[in-house]
């Protein structure tokens, strides 16, 4: 819906956050590296991966923020804010993986004036694995 | 054990604030680009000039998962020995836990609180929240130790706070 608005109004405990899939091919590990400014060797070095026991490189938390935020704001629209995201670190998400992030409202409540919902979103792979278990607080536009 | 009974030499260590570290470049549109393209986030606000300049932000603001990224230390020259990481800083390693030589990231929170934009210079300063009691988990037994940042804008503005919490270990039988 990227462009539309969604209104406090219009959800509620339970509403369903779209999925929105990313494949973690070799291109994106860069592209991760880059754009995220982490270059720590787990992040894009195969050797180093496979010697700390994972399958292959690993994408950085800075990756898993941002593709959450997007999938919040994919689903918010542009208006909706996202206040606070909590990501415990679980299983990695490695190169060749197809990682999907979706969600769901658990609370509606208002701070300070401000319109707000607590969502849970959850990262699972090709295999159907959980890999994340996010909390997110994000701030919706009010009809009143 | 509880953190009362941490060793004063361990318990001198929470409240401590680093110096301000600033990062490389400030809030700029072709970073914000390379982000969008690297988890294909097609929200307007970040890349589409007509949209933002219409929306309550009057132009472009950044993605604000955006935060750690944007005092990330540069690449090269190499920094001073001095300058820290701004996830996993000796602030969290320097800490005498006595034998826990490995260390797994346990969570990261963040907050935001203010919109930033192409031009804001970012800055951070990092504070040693806490450090729980010695704890056994699935992977090891030792102490999670948490930090904070804080990051503030040119006009000494909060823009956000991420938490950082780190578990130092030893394996277990």
């Amino acid at each position: 819906m990227v462009n539309q608005i969604l209104y406090w109004e219009d959800v509620g405990e339970g509403t369903e956050i779209p999925p929105v899939s990313l494949e973690l091919t070799h291109n994106r590990i860069i592209m991760g590296v880059c754009a995220t400014r982490d270059n720590f060797p787990l992040h894009h070095d195969p050797e180093f991966a496979h010697a700390s026991g994972y399958k292959g490189p690993a994408v950085a938390g800075a990756f898993l923020q941002g593709f959450l935020g997007r999938c919040v704001t994919d689903w918010s629209g542009p208006t909706g804010k996202l206040r606070k995201l909590t990501l415990p670190f679980r299983t990695p998400n490695c190169q060749g993986d197809t990682i999907t992030a979706s969600g769901k409202v658990t609370r509606k409540f208002l701070e300070n004036g401000d319109h707000r919902v607590d969502c849970e979103l959850t990262v699972t792979n090709q295999d159907g694995i959980a890999t994340v278990n996010a909390q997110a607080t994000v701030g919706l536009p009010s009809r009143a | 054990m509880t953190t009362d009974e941490l060793p004063p030499e361990v318990q001198q260590y929470i409240g401590r604030l680093s110096s301000f570290m600033e990062g490389p470049d400030e809030v700029n549109k072709p970073m914000i680009r390379h982000w969008c393209e690297m988890v294909e986030d097609a929200n307007p606000l970040y890349t589409d000039e007509e949209y933002a300049k219409n929306s309550e932000y009057g132009g472009i603001i950044s993605p604000p998962t955006m935060l750690t990224t944007w005092v990330y230390p540069r690449w090269w020259p190499p920094l001073p020995l001095d300058e820290m990481d701004p996830a996993i800083g000796p602030a969290q390693l320097d800490v005498p836990l006595g034998d826990v030589p490995f260390f797994a990231a346990s969570s990261i929170t963040g907050e935001y609180l203010l919109p930033m934009r192409p031009g804001d210079k970012i800055r951070y300063q990092t504070e040693l929240h806490s450090i729980s009691p010695f704890k056994k988990i699935r992977i090891g037994a030792g102490h999670f130790v948490t930090t904070i940042h804080y990051y503030y804008n040119q006009r000494d503005e909060l823009v956000g706070t991420t938490e950082f919490v780190l578990f130092r270990y030893r394996m277990e039988e």
